[in-house]
Parts: C-alpha cells; structure tokens; sequence
C-alpha cells in the first residue's frame, strides 16, 4: 500500500506532509525545464498505469511504484510528475485522497529524490552489468523507503496503527524484487538506446555516454 | 515503449486489480448483511468492520469471513455507520440509514437464530434476548390500539404478510446493490484514458504557458 486513503492519519502529519511536499513541489517545479517535460509526461503517465498492474502478496495486493527510475531519469523534476500522477490516480481510480495527496507525494517523491542524488551519480561510471545493479538497486531502494515512509506516516498518527505498518513491510519485500528487475532493465535499455534520458550522464560530459554506447553492441 | 508495453499489461490486468476497499452493506428487518471486497477484486477476508449505532457510543467490533461478508442483528432501526479496515490500512465506510429498516419487518419476529448467533460475540447472548424481547412487546402495542376498527386476525395477517414481501424484496436487492456498487467502484477503461489524457493535456497546457511567457524576452 503506498497510497494512504484519507481519514486515517492525523492531522499533524497531513500537514507536514503537505508542508514538506509544498516546498519539494517548489524546486521541482524550477528543475522541470521545457527539455525535460515531455519525459516528465511519460513517466507521470507511466506511473498512472503502472499502479493497476497488481502483484498479489498474502492477503493484499500491491503495484509497480516504479519511483526509482522516476527519480533517475527526472531527477527533482519527479516532484511535479508524481503529484500530477498521484491526483490523477486520487480522481479516476479512488486511490488515497485529496487531503492525504501532500504525504503521500511525499512518500513516493523522497525516495525518487533520493534516488536520483546518491545512485545517480554511480551510473555515468558504471559499466553496463554496473549500471543494472544500480538501476535494481535505485528500483529496490526506492521501494524500501517508501515503505519504511508509509510506515512512518502510520506510526506518527497513532499506535494502533502499529501492526499495520509491520503488514506493509512484510508486504514490500516482494515488491522489492519485481521493482529492482524493472528498474536494472530499464535503467539499462536507456543507457544504450537513449543515454541523454539519464541526466546525470549529461553533466560529466557527453564522452562518457559516448564510450558507453560504444561499449555496448559489440 | 515501455508505456506502451504497460498500457497493454495493463488492459490484460483490468479484471484483476484489487487495491481499494469497498464495504456495502443493507437491511432484511434487523438483519444486517454487509461484504467488504476489494474494488474490482474479491471478497476481504479477516478485515475488521467496526459498527457504530447511530450517534450513540456503542460500536460492535466484526471479522469478516473467509468471502468477506459479515452480518449481524441491528438493535434498533437507527443509521448505522460502518467502517472496514483491513491489516494494510486500507479503509472503506458505508453508511446504513435509518429507512433501509422497513418498519414492518422491524417488527416482525427476528430471523432463524443460527444466521447471527456465530457473530454475536460483542453482545452478549442474555441481553440480546432480552433485547428481541423489548423489541416484540412494543411491537405489540400498537396493533392492540387500533384494534377495535379492524378484526385483528386479518390485521396480523396483513402486517405477516407486508413483513414477508419486504423481506423478499430486500433479499432479492441487496445482492442486486452490492453488485451495482462493486460496479461502480471498478476501474474502466474510461477512467485509465481519461487519466493519461489529463497528464499529456496538462503538460501540453505547461508547455504552451512556458513558451507563451518566453515568447517578448526572445
């Protein structure tokens, strides 16, 4: 469950969240250039549908979150992407809520952020085996900390919620697979096909994604 | 590409997704059937359903059953506010009013006793007794009153025989409105296009602002 519905956490941590949300939106929003907004788009989209492709865990179910490679390919520019992504989910599918949008991006987006700071950088040096295990890393890593997020968000609005965060983490172990599969092969498709959608190619030189390339058909 | 590729899984998957929950329930009499499904999916097995009698305090505390129903013996023809939880957080409310009690079968004898007894763990079984009880000697009262203007045989006939049409018709349409509410909560294809036609629209409209405020600088 990475969508908390509305009426179930506290009104402090709503507003923290939103708070939080409101301020990642702001950098965001400068980082989201004309460039980079159709890829935005697609992902935001991407994201929309990849929420109904459900993988069954025990008694619930849980979907693609695919935050990760958000994050590695759109960098703060996911901020904005998932918020759109998210409302559109809250309006169409009924997933979380309105009032619970501010937290809920921010349990999706931190990550992505996160993501995008600390395996971004990895992948312009990594070789091409390199670059799927940090892609399945991100896609894993990414999964983990929204996970540990929403538990977080739970246990901060009441105690009783307590056995419930542990369900959800139990739950995004599997999750953490699936996730780190897709993302190592996405991260690796774009690195061959169009390294210039990983941005974090472009600041050390387009030599690198050059050799990379180079390197990849034999 | 790899939207695509979602978007076709994604049609595959449609009858599969299960991530929202859904309660609904209704009234034959007293009798109170409720079932809490995932919107799209099946039966919620073992989630918690909390009953909350009209604005009074007193809640009555159910687990659903392996198919995700629940039922149980309302104490007075009052609302009734239903809210299911399951272990992950999910959370779904229903709200029971006060005229889905037809007021003949509220005072018609209650239902075989075997339907509810399993599920009357909150109540104890004396002061429910005591309580159908009440129930019936009150629902004496005003047939005796009348009396006098009508043969009270065909007075008691009529009121047998409104209860056991109610109580039909209620049977007959409340699987028939669990089914129009599972419908509504389904995720169509409609919704799915509509999404991904507002995320493409809203960046399309970004993009337009963007270069529209660009335009006098260049």
């Amino acid at each position: 469950m990475a969508h908390i519905p509305d009426g179930v956490l506290a009104a402090p941590v709503l507003a923290g969240g939103a708070l939080v949300a409101l301020a990642g939106l702001r950098y965001g929003l400068r980082q989201l250039d004309e460039a980079r907004l159709p890829q935005a788009a697609l992902l935001a989209a991407a994201f929309f549908v990849a929420s109904l492709i459900k993988v069954p865990v025990g008694p619930s179910s849980l979907h693609l979150l695919l935050n990760g490679l958000m994050g590695l390919v759109l960098g703060w520019a996911a901020v904005p992407a998932l918020l759109i992504a998210l409302l559109m989910q809250a309006v169409f599918f009924g997933y979380g809520g309105l009032l619970v949008l501010g937290v809920n991006l921010v349990i999706i987006a931190l990550p992505a952020v996160l993501c995008a700071g600390l395996v971004g950088p990895r992948l312009v040096t990594a070789s091409r085996r390199g670059t799927w295990t940090w892609g399945a890393i991100a896609g894993a890593g990414a999964v983990a900390l929204s996970g540990l997020l929403v538990c977080l968000a739970l246990a901060l609005s009441g105690p009783e919620f307590l056995p419930a965060a542990q369900v959800v983490l139990a739950t995004y172990g599997p999750l953490m697979l699936v996730e780190a599969a897709v993302t190592g092969s996405a991260v690796v498709f774009l690195q061959r096909l169009a390294p210039e959608l990983l941005p974090q190619v472009r600041p050390e030189g387009l030599a690198g994604a050059k050799t990379v390339c180079k390197r990849g058909p034999p | 590409m790899k939207p695509l590729a979602l978007v076709c899984l994604l049609i595959v998957s449609i009858p599969a997704q299960a991530h929202r929950l859904v309660v609904f329930a209704y009234a034959e009499g007293l009798q109170v059937q409720g079932s809490v499904r995932y919107a799209g999916g099946g039966g919620a097995a073992g989630v918690a359903v909390r009953i909350r009698e009209g604005e009074s305090d007193t809640t009555l505390m159910l687990q659903t059953d392996p198919e995700g129903r629940f039922h149980f013996r309302a104490r007075r023809p009052v609302d009734h506010r239903i809210l299911a939880t399951s272990s992950t957080g999910h959370q779904a409310r229903w709200h029971l009013s006060a005229e889905e009690f037809s007021p003949a079968s509220v005072a018609d004898p209650p239902a075989p006793a075997q339907r509810a007894s399993s599920y009357f763990a909150p109540v104890p079984a004396s002061e429910n007794a005591r309580d159908e009880h009440l129930e019936l000697s009150e629902s004496q009262h005003p047939p005796q009153a009348p009396a006098e203007y009508s043969p009270p045989a065909s007075r008691a006939v009529d009121a047998q025989l409104e209860a056991a049409i109610e109580g039909a018709v209620a049977r007959q349409l409340g699987p028939l409105r669990a089914e129009l509410q599972q419908f509504r909560h389904e995720v169509r294809l409609s919704d799915v296009l509509g999404g991904l036609g507002s995320i493409f629209g809203l960046a399309g409209l970004y993009l337009w602002w963007r270069s529209r405020r660009g335009e006098p600088r260049r």
